[in-house]
């Protein structure tokens, strides 16, 4: 899908908004790796790392799958309301989360290193998440 | 020492429309029992131009030839047959055997000039159009029927009509005194002409398979033979023909396997006259093609069954349970 | 290759072609949906898309079901489809003819389940048949080019009649298939 696209859909402001939110992200927590924020029918809107590894258009694809797969297991539970996913092993961790906004949905995804405790990468996210729930003053 | 004299019973043609195969076979199996029971003798037939048809109301064909019948008369009787009862005139599903017994004699008394029960000798219609179509030096078919008529154009796989309504066209075809006039290359300016003034565009593979299924009695056109090995060389658009379980597995069988119209009975377990129709419609629509026999051990093998290796009952399972066509005839 | 016990059946296809539609008029339940809203708005008019799966079943009567799977359509979903493909017995293929790429959308999904279709456990349902340029002996001309005969019909799938077609002939071809492969 063309950039033009998805400025016309989200605008720009927000797309900057979402730059600036990662960018403390990746600052406040240093076991973090990188950061995807994602559209929720999984394009990538913008994405931050250390070390340029990351195929970031395609981890917004699993990201959405995922989340969408997550949320329909919610609702089957009658467990309503926007939700997170966390996929870990031994060498780090997933954490994708639900951005329900008035506007176009989107998704965080958040890889952390081996090393990160769970807990602070969570919080930190979910921090990012409402940030990234606001509109662009 | 005398002879008796030979007067056959009389019998009157039935044929199904639009019925689920289990539905056919029930009651096909019930007319046995009831054969000492009733008045005339029933003969079941393939064609559209029975005395008397057992019809599923949801059959768009069924609704065009009822149409046709209530303006033309013509003395055809037409027995619904559905899950919804659709009254003491018709049949409903299970089929019962007292209720199947009241609406035969009732057809029985209304059918106006039963058809023969002894092959009459003139070629039925799906043999007379594949004859014309067979011919190379013809480059267009007029299809002559009552108030209507329609060019069938072979090379570019057309078929030109005067009236719109696809199932109401066909119907008339299939069930009415048809007129072929064949049309040759020195025709051509003619042929546009007529061409022209036609309007709507009927479907070739449904118009030829309607013909191929509800003309043929029960014969092979007789330029196929029975001990010759066929198979298709396409699917043809069942979303257009409508479904019949017995047309899906024989083709299903036919684009895997080149067979002869014997070992295709065999396989299936459908009647001759089920599978020549099906053969001939494959025919007519160009869809046939003759092939080297299989190997001699792969004749040899048994009739399919649903018990495959991989698929065990699953695929019984499956049609139960959306209600589906059985596999067997 | 193990036979499932629940046997599970695909539903693949471009955008729009009616996969979650034609699996809502055979699942016993409503089906379970992952759709998000959808941004590529260029590819297609819809408000959402399948990002997840579909997902219906139907009841068998021992006890056991029909998996019902719809495939989202966009192919940047294409881990979905590999997830999905193992130890699905068919698939139904669905097509918008009135998409100018109709025909070369079919070549696509074909090349993605190519084991599905060597094993003719694929049959083609084509919607909006009237809508488009393309007719169904085109087709037929490029499965052809392929090597393969497989059943394509002009569908409507909201018409619940044109699923069971598109159902029972993949029986049909399931059957078939295993029979001469003996």
């Amino acid at each position: 899908m063309k950039s033009s696209t998805l400025t016309d859909a989200l605008g720009a402001d927000y797309i900057a908004l979402c730059s600036a939110a990662l960018a403390r992200l990746m600052t406040d927590v240093p076991s973090i790796q990188a950061a995807v924020v994602a559209t929720a029918d999984g394009f990538e809107v913008t994405s931050a790392q250390t070390n340029g590894q990351l195929a970031a258009s395609r981890l917004s694809a699993l990201a959405s799958s995922l989340l969408a797969l997550g949320q329909a297991a919610l609702r089957e539970l009658a467990m309503n309301g926007s939700g997170s996913i966390l996929i870990e092993n031994e060498m780090g961790k997933i954490m994708l989360i639900d951005v329900r906004r008035n506007q176009i949905p989107v998704v965080l995804c958040v890889v952390a290193d081996g090393d990160a405790i769970t807990g602070k990468v969570l919080w930190a996210a979910k921090q990012c998440a409402a940030d990234l729930a606001l509109s662009p003053n | 020492m005398f002879y008796a004299s030979t007067t056959q019973a009389p019998a009157l043609s039935l044929a199904c429309l639009g019925l689920d195969d289990r539905v056919e076979a029930s009651l096909k199996s019930l007319l046995g029992l009831l054969k000492g029971k009733m008045h005339l003798a029933w003969k079941c037939v393939e064609n559209f131009d029975a005395d008397v048809i057992v019809y599923n109301p949801g059959s768009l064909l069924a609704q065009a030839l009822l149409r046709r019948e209530e303006k033309s008369a013509s003395g055809h009787v037409f027995i619904p047959c559905s899950d919804e009862d659709p009254g003491q005139e018709g049949l409903c599903l299970p089929l019962r055997a007292e209720r199947l017994l009241h609406c035969l004699e009732a057809a029985a008394s209304k059918v106006v000039n039963p058809s023969a029960t002894t092959f009459s000798g003139q070629a039925n219609l799906c043999e007379r159009l594949d004859a014309l179509l067979q011919t190379k030096t013809i480059i267009a078919v007029e299809i002559l029927v009552g108030q209507s008529s329609g060019i069938l154009n072979p090379t570019r796989k057309m078929i030109l009509w005067s009236q719109a309504i696809d199932a109401d066209a066909v119907a008339q075809i299939v069930s009415s005194e048809v007129s072929l006039r064949p049309l040759y290359i020195a025709d051509l300016n003619a042929l546009r002409g007529i061409e022209h003034k036609l309007a709507e565009h009927l479907s070739w593979d449904a118009t030829l398979w309607a013909i191929g299924i509800g003309t043929s009695r029960g014969r092979l056109l007789s330029r196929l033979d029975a001990d010759q090995s066929y198979r298709l060389t396409r699917w043809p658009d069942f979303g257009l023909i409508g479904r019949r379980s017995s047309d899906l597995k024989c083709t299903a069988l036919l684009t895997h396997k080149s067979m002869t119209p014997r070992e295709l009975v065999a396989a299936t377990g459908f009647s001759e006259s089920r599978i020549n129709g099906f053969l001939n419609a494959c025919a007519l629509c160009g869809l046939l093609e003759q092939a080297q026999p299989a190997s001699s051990t792969a004749t040899a093998r048994a009739k399919i069954s649903s018990e495959g290796f991989f698929s065990g009952g699953v695929l019984q399972r499956i049609r139960r349970a959306l209600a589906l066509g059985s596999h067997n005839a | 290759m193990i036979p499932e016990r629940e046997p599970k059946l695909l539903f693949a296809g471009p955008m729009g072609a009616g996969k979650t539609t034609a699996i809502r008029a055979i699942s016993d339940l409503p089906p379970v949906s992952t759709e998000a809203a959808n941004i590529d708005v260029a590819q297609h008019s819809k408000a959402e898309t399948t990002v997840g799966m579909d997902y219906g079943e139907t009841q068998l009567d021992d006890g056991s079901r029909l998996r019902l799977y719809g495939l989202p359509g966009q192919s940047r979903f294409d881990f979905m489809w590999k997830i999905l493909t193992q130890g699905a017995m068919g698939l139904i293929l669905l097509i918008d003819n009135s998409r100018e790429d109709a025909v070369q959308q079919m070549d696509v999904y074909l090349d993605a389940f190519e084991s599905l279709a060597r094993t003719s456990s694929v049959v083609i349902g084509v919607g909006r048949l009237n809508e488009g340029s393309a007719q169904i002996s085109d087709y037929n001309t490029a499965l052809e080019k392929r090597g393969l005969q497989l059943p394509v019909f002009g569908v409507d799938v909201r018409q619940r009649n044109d699923v069971l077609l598109l159902l029972e002939t993949l029986l049909h071809q399931i059957e078939a298939f295993e029979w001469v492969s003996q």
